[in-house]
C-alpha cells in the first residue's frame, strides 16, 4: 500500500500510529491528535516539531473528514509517523474518502489581509499552513485510498 | 464551549475555558461570542490563556466574531500559547488584532 516509504524512511526508525473507527467525525480528529501528541512529547520530539505536525495535521485531518468522507458511509483514516533519526516528522495519513479534485493537493496560498474589516478572510488557510510548515507533499490515490506524504522538518536549533 | 465573562475596568474580559477552538467547535464559539458580545461594552478582551490549539476553523470563527461586532465595538486577544501565536504569524493575524503577552497587559494604567 506504501510502496514509496521504505525508500524513504528506514522501516526500523521509531513510529506512532493511529487508526480512527469507521464513520470517523472531527471528535475522531482530536482524539487522533490527543493520541499524536502524547507519543512525540514521550518521543522528546521538540516543542517546535511537535507544533508544527498539530498545526498540519489537523488541517488534514479536518479536510478529510469533512470534505473527502462526504457521502461516503464508514469513512475512517489512519496517520502513521515515523521518527527518522536524521531528525524531523515523516507523516502518511490515508483516508478512504473521495478523491482530491484534480487529482493533486490545492496550491495553498495564505489568504490576503490586505483589505481589513469586513473582507477579512475567515477562511482558506488550511493548505496554505500544511504547505508552509512541510516538505516533500506528496499525495497519491491507489485502489480508493487516498495517501498523504509530508515531513515535519527537524527544527534550527533555538537562537539565542 | 466554556467561555467565562468578568467585566473589568468598563472591559469585558471573555476567557475561553476549553483547550482548543477547533472545527468541532468553532460554530458553538461563534454563537457563543455572538451572545456574550450582544450586550457588552465597547471594548472586548478575549483571554486565551487556557486554550492550546487553534486551527484553521477556530481561527475562522474569531475573526468572524471581530467582524460581526456592532460599530464602535472592538475585540482584542490576550495569552496566545506558542501554538496559537504560532498560528496567528503564519496566517499574518497577528497584524489585524491587538494582541496582549497577558490579560493585565490589556489594562496598563491599572494600578497593581
Amino acid at each position: 500500500m506504501t510502496p514509496a516509504l521504505s525508500d524513504q524512511v528506514p522501516l526500523n526508525t521509531p513510529r506512532v500510529r493511529f487508526h480512527s473507527s469507521k464513520g470517523a467525525t472531527l471528535l475522531d480528529v482530536r482524539r487522533a491528535m490527543q493520541c499524536l501528541r502524547n507519543r512525540l512529547i514521550a518521543a522528546k520530539v521538540s516543542q517546535i516539531e511537535i507544533s508544527s505536525a498539530e498545526i498540519v495535521l489537523a488541517e488534514v485531518l479536518n479536510n478529510i473528514v469533512k470534505h473527502a468522507h462526504q457521502g461516503v458511509e464508514n469513512g475512517w483514516f489512519d496517520i502513521h509517523c515515523y521518527l527518522p533519526v536524521s531528525g524531523g516528522l515523516f507523516f502518511t495519513c490515508r483516508d478512504n474518502g473521495t478523491a482530491m479534485p484534480g487529482g493533486a493537493p490545492p496550491g495553498g496560498v495564505m489568504p490576503s489581509i490586505a483589505r481589513a474589516g469586513a473582507e477579512l478572510p475567515e477562511g482558506g488557510w488550511g493548505w496554505a499552513l500544511i504547505r508552509r510548515l512541510t516538505t516533500d507533499l506528496d499525495y497519491m490515490r491507489i485502489d480508493g485510498i487516498n495517501l498523504v506524504n509530508f515531513t515535519i522538518p527537524k527544527s534550527p536549533p533555538p537562537s539565542h | 464551549m466554556d467561555l467565562q465573562s468578568e467585566l473589568r475596568c468598563g472591559t469585558l474580559v471573555v476567557a475561553v475555558e476549553d483547550r482548543r477552538i477547533d472545527a468541532a467547535v468553532a460554530l458553538q464559539f461563534k454563537e457563543s461570542m455572538r451572545q456574550t458580545s450582544a450586550s457588552s461594552p465597547e471594548r472586548i478582551v478575549l483571554d486565551l490563556g487556557q486554550v492550546d490549539f487553534v486551527d484553521s476553523s477556530g481561527l475562522g470563527a474569531i475573526v468572524n466574531t471581530m467582524k460581526q461586532l456592532p460599530p464602535g465595538k472592538s475585540l482584542e486577544l490576550a495569552g496566545l500559547t506558542p501554538t496559537v501565536a504560532k498560528v496567528f504569524q503564519l496566517t499574518r493575524m497577528d497584524m489585524i488584532f491587538n494582541i496582549y503577552a497577558a490579560v493585565e497587559d490589556a489594562f496598563p494604567e491599572e494600578e497593581a
